[in-house]
């Protein structure tokens, strides 16, 4: 059912500057690929230009085999792509039920979005911008989840929630994987979602700075905070990592600049 | 005072079926459609060339009127689309305001300030009311254009397409995720709203000038409505078209009656004012 | 204008040149031709007057033709058949009436934007073309009749120069006021309104100048339209005629001079030859709707651009683009600490103080009883995840929000009843989006926002100190990475107390940030101000900040010297989840959960009914 997802070598600008520099990842069906990094790493934007919100500037973007970084976004849909993007982006005027029956193939499947959240069902005429943040967090995923996707894009569903809501939806992922579809999921916190995944990989000032097996990721905590905080600056440092720390002091002032005449 | 209300029932009832069109237009696709009025004028005299070349009766000249109106907002929302996909609310409009240049300037030539009998499907029986006879067909479109802002609501409310036009409204981009065909329901929007336009300036020919300008105008008229409804409520729009329509007849006669172009502006400037009083950064880039 | 790339501009002389063309030309001109080129001349003007508003101050107002409409009723009214007042005269004299027309017509212009001017404006076309039919207004009559010149030559040759004379010595006011501070003021609206307010520029007055001026040049055209045609005949300011003249002024980008002078010969002679052919002006029309609409959808398509690009590229003037940027690497800066008492021995106040800030959206609580310093000479780093409200934070702090609660001092000054542009005088910030305005060269651009007093020669040593070489080109060729630090240059100049700085190393590669990072370092000693930088690159933050204020959920969870912060668990946590110290530090989040309010920190989006995220 679902279809494995390839970025290959993609670059993505957004108005003039590179954000997402050559990267390339694979997300298998079945699975669920951690993508992770620190804010204004690129994530977003590389999960934009996958789902077709942005254009991809080189590179290629292939869903079971076929290239689709030149179609329109209802198309990749059609082709069982699947976007939740960050922020909750329920349709707040329409009920919960419209919600999960308004994409072009959502209507008929709305029964398995209520018995993956039971929450829902009790709130099925009630327009979405009533929900508290978790049920709308809930609904979006419900949402993408009725198109039967191949292939599920999921940008920080954690943001702006607590724990306890959070851990409510990880069989919803798990569950997704197991029925074939691969999952990408995008995540800052990275404990929570190396928790579920296969596979991760660390992004960085626009490039992949660590990838490997989340249980080896688990297992080597400071490599990825490391990753987290250096990322790119890592060639300039030299091994130590803590080096780049204080402000010596009796160091000379930045050699060659004259005071500005005032 | 009640004739002339009564008399106002006929443009009102076209100013209440344009407004509607535009809140619609302006809610599901972010322009304000300048260009309707001129649209459904330009529809409307392909009717009457029907009628001078082909020798159509009214019924068939209007169904050829009503789908070149469909056309010819078909035409316009592949344009938008195709170039103006993207765009600020405010460059779409600018370029309804040039679409309204444009079909002046053909209208104009269709018409060319002689004087022709356009088949006026309003003519007939007349109804006493208070008075004064009022023609059946005036009463019919005023409860037609307040049916058409029920109508255009409860299919937006109750249907599946509607829903999918109001996620459409309110997030393109995430409905262009979930699947939604975002540009075929832009364009079928422009389509529908041309149509009813030409339906309106159909009705309103019989009675008005025989140049073309005054009948891209009405749009003004009925943008005074759309904002009575601060652009959402078109049920609100509606009463409101009729009662500019009503309250324009009532002043005619009198001292101001030269005015009378004046006021859906004054209305507009009121709105405006009273709407936007407390912005000062929330709209700014 | 919509994304417009413009090409650096003509002088002065060219608008000589061409003018002295015209008039030698005209002396062979038969007098019908004499005629239409006086009608063209006066619609340029009417071009210049459009063009100022829209293409250069960016206000989609649609009305600037009608003032012309009263100007005309001026002129009639003075010079009409009781001659009162002979023909040069009550054209200055109508165009100066057309300076508080003007400013009337540009009050909407103070609150509603875009669309809704749009649609303002074109009410007013239509009362004041309605008001003239009516016949009310003196001097509108068809009566009136007004002789044209003829300053003793033949044909319509003294028309012809009284119009052509006009234009030459309105668009040479257009060019000097472009280039001055109200011309750049009007481009800096036309970018951004925000960034405009934020460089001290006061939006206000800058739209009114601009009305002002636009009603100034629209009344004269008013003026020489009812010279030429004998009478102030209402039908000359139909709607039709107005929304033609806008269609037009966007086709041949009015905002130059060249597509005024497009704007007026265009017209003129296409209506002229169309006649003479014996075909219909509509056709005019129709093509110009089309070429409007082209532009709209491709702004280099406009006529002016068209020819500036050519120009240029017969000048064939070197690309700043082509000359390799040296990063510089980065090297430890002493950070001398600033002094804590003044002179005379009383505490220096700290450059930037904000006391428990607390900002509400709705329901939603964005910041919450949050308080920093920012010392002279000191970097501060303010940092947190998405959503923690650091943007809220310097939105509030120069003056961007409505309504908060607190108390913001610079330099021991509480600013908190000043509006945006008189804050900028003392606090300065940048935008993460790119705000700089892509016509101006780095010096004009710089100029803008400077402090009174300062010199050519301290803007030149700011632009080299923010890394960029070349002074005179304009910044849409330039490098986007020179255009942010420009931006950094231009909140320098106003020689601020305060300077915010939002992620200025979004998008920048390793080698770049180092290179911003060694120049942010320096701000604070070089330019006697203190620094707060925004970022989530924590490289970054740890070689230039001295301390640190994380924000998460629109509070401070920790601040004080940077390496401290940054080993602190619950900073990290707050980055990387850690579900341990997560769930210690968000307890709280969770209770408020259970008890049923909602924990999002999302500031909400735009209402609903406001569609397409307006």
């Amino acid at each position: 059912m679902g279809a494995e997802l390839v970025i290959d070598a993609v670059t993505i600008k957004r108005g003039e500057l590179p954000i997402v520099r050559d990267v390339s990842l694979t997300c298998p069906e079945g699975q669920v690929t951690v993508l992770l990094g620190a804010n204004g790493a690129g994530k977003t934007t590389l999960m934009d230009g996958v789902a077709g919100v942005i254009p991809v500037e080189h590179g290629a973007i292939t869903l079971d085999g076929h290239e689709v970084q030149r179609l329109a976004r209802d198309r990749r849909a059609a082709r069982g792509l699947a976007y939740v993007e960050q922020g909750r982006t329920v349709f707040a005027g329409l009920t919960v039920q419209e919600n999960l029956a308004v994409g072009s193939r959502g209507a008929r499947n709305t029964a398995r979005a209520y018995e993956l959240f039971p929450e829902l069902q009790a709130r099925k005429q009630v327009t979405a911008q009533m929900l508290s943040g978790g049920e709308q967090q809930m609904l979006v995923l419900a949402r993408a989840i009725v198109s039967q996707p191949r292939v599920l894009l999921i940008d920080e569903m954690s943001q702006g929630l607590a724990p306890v809501i959070v851990k409510r939806m990880i069989p919803f992922v798990e569950e997704a994987a197991r029925s074939g579809i691969a999952v990408l999921l995008v995540e800052q916190f990275a404990a929570l979602a190396l928790s579920i995944g296969a596979h991760a990989y660390v992004l960085s000032v626009g490039s992949i700075v660590l990838e490997g097996p989340c249980q080896d990721l688990l297992a080597r905590p400071d490599d990825v905070r490391h990753a987290y905080f250096a990322g790119g600056h890592d060639a300039h440092r030299g091994h130590d990592g803590s080096s780049a720390n204080a402000i010596p002091n009796g160091t000379t002032p930045l050699a060659g600049k004259n005071g500005v005449s005032s | 005072m009640v004739a002339e209300m009564l008399a106002g029932l006929v443009s009102g009832g076209v100013y209440a079926a344009l407004a509607v069109c535009i809140v619609l237009m302006y809610q599901m696709l972010g322009v304000v459609n300048l260009a309707l009025g001129a649209m459904g004028a330009l529809a409307a005299c392909m009717s009457l060339l029907c009628v001078r070349w082909f020798g159509l009766g009214p019924g068939p000249s209007t169904v050829v009127a009503v789908l070149c109106g469909a056309l010819i907002g078909v035409i316009l929302g592949l344009l938008m689309v195709r170039y103006f996909l993207e765009a600020s609310v405010e460059l779409r409009t600018t370029v309804t305001i040039a679409v309204t240049v444009g079909i002046i300037a053909v209208g104009d030539r269709i018409l060319n300030g002689a004087t022709y009998n356009f088949p006026n499907l309003f003519s007939g029986p007349s109804v006493e009311i208070f008075g004064t006879g009022v023609p059946i067909g005036s009463l019919v479109e005023v409860v037609a254009a307040v049916l058409l802002a029920v109508g255009v609501q409860v299919f937006l409310r109750g249907t599946h397409l509607g829903a999918q036009l109001r996620a459409m409204s309110e997030r393109p981009i995430t409905a262009g995720l979930l699947g939604i065909r975002v540009r075929t329901l832009t364009v079928a929007v422009w389509g529908f709203a041309s149509a009813i336009a030409t339906i309106a300036v159909m009705v309103v020919l019989p009675t008005s000038t025989t140049s073309f300008p005054p009948l891209a105008y009405l749009v003004i008229f009925a943008l005074g409505a759309a904002l009575l409804g601060l652009m959402r409520n078109m049920i609100v729009a509606a009463v409101g078209g009729v009662l500019i329509g009503m309250l324009q007849s009532i002043v005619q006669p009198s001292g101001i009656g030269r005015y009378t172009d004046a006021v859906p502006f004054v209305v507009i400037v009121l709105v405006m004012v009273w709407w936007r009083r407390s912005d000062v950064w929330s709209e700014a880039r | 204008m919509f994304g417009l790339k413009r090409v650096r501009g003509t002088p002065l002389s060219a608008l000589l040149v061409v003018a002295v063309v015209i008039l030698v030309v005209g002396f062979a001109l038969s007098p019908y031709w004499q005629y239409v080129g006086a009608v063209g001349a006066a619609e340029a003007i009417f071009g210049l007057s459009i063009g100022l508003v829209y293409g250069q101050a960016g206000m989609l107002s649609l009305c600037q033709p009608a003032i012309g409409a009263i100007g005309a009723w001026s002129v009639a009214y003075l010079t009409g058949e009781q001659g009162w007042v002979p023909l040069p005269w009550s054209l200055i004299i109508g165009a100066i009436i057309g300076i508080p027309i003007g400013l009337a017509a540009g009050m909407p212009a103070l609150r509603l934007r875009r669309v809704n001017l749009a649609i303002v404006t074109l009410g007013v076309v239509i009362v004041i073309y309605t008001v003239a039919q009516a016949g009310q207004v003196a001097g509108s009559q068809q009566s009136a009749y007004v002789k044209s010149p003829t300053f003793d030559l033949a044909g319509y040759m003294g028309l012809y120069l009284l119009c052509w004379l006009s234009f030459t010595l309105l668009a040479g006011l257009t060019i000097v006021l472009r280039r001055s501070r109200w011309g750049l003021s009007w481009l800096a609206i036309a970018r951004s309104e925000r960034a405009a307010a934020a460089m001290g520029i006061s939006v206000t007055r800058a739209k009114l100048t601009a009305f002002a001026v636009a009603g100034f040049l629209a009344a004269w055209a008013g003026g020489l339209l009812v010279a030429g045609f004998g009478s102030a005949d209402p039908s000359n300011f139909d709607p039709v005629v107005v929304l033609t003249l806008f269609a037009l002024a966007v086709m041949m980008g009015a905002g130059y001079w060249e597509g005024a002078l497009a704007l007026g010969l265009f017209s003129a002679i296409s209506s002229a030859l169309l006649q003479q052919w014996g075909l219909t002006p509509d056709l005019g029309t129709a093509l110009f709707a089309i070429g409007a609409i082209t532009v709209l959808g491709k702004p280099e398509a406009a006529f002016s651009v068209m020819i500036r690009r050519q120009v240029a590229k017969l000048s064939s003037r070197r690309a700043a683009t082509d000359e390799p940027l040296e990063l510089r690497p980065f090297s430890p800066v002493v950070f001398k600490g600033a002094t804590s008492r003044l002179a005379d021995g009383s505490d220096r106040p700290l450059a930037l103080e904000i006391s428990n800030l607390t900002v509400n959206f709705g329901a939603v609580r964005a910041l919450d009883d949050v308080s920093l310093t920012v010392p002279y000479g000191e970097v501060v780093g303010l940092v947190g995840p998405n959503g923690a409200g650091k943007s809220t934070l310097v939105d509030a702090t120069t003056g961007f929000l409505a309504a908060y609660s607190g108390v913001v001092r610079v330099d021991g000054a509480q600013i908190d009843a000043l509006p945006a542009f008189k804050r900028a005088r003392i606090v300065r910030r940048t935008f993460q989006q790119d705000r700089t305005i892509g016509e101006l060269t780095a010096e004009e651009y710089l100029r803008l926002g400077a402090a009174p007093g300062t010199t050519a020669k301290q803007i030149r040593e700011i632009i080299e100190f923010v890394g960029c070489r070349d002074t005179s080109t304009p910044l849409h060729s330039l490098d986007v990475r020179l255009r942010r630090l420009l931006m950094i240059g231009a909140c320098l100049t106003g020689r601020p107390k305060a300077v915010l700085i939002d992620e200025p190393a979004a998008g920048l590669s390793a080698e770049e940030s180092i290179d911003l990072a060694a120049r942010l370092a320096e701000i604070p000693e070089r330019f006697g101000c203190g620094l707060l930088v925004i970022e989530h690159d924590m490289e970054l933050v740890r070689l230039v900040c001295t301390s640190l204020v994380v924000l998460d959920f629109g509070k401070v969870i920790a601040a004080g010297a940077t390496a401290e912060v940054l080993a602190r668990p619950d900073v990290t946590a707050a980055y990387l989840g850690d579900d341990v110290a997560a769930e210690t530090v968000l307890e709280e989040v969770a209770v408020e959960e259970y008890s049923g309010r909602d924990t999002s920190a999302d500031v909400p989006a735009s209402q609903v009914g406001e569609p397409h995220g307006r």
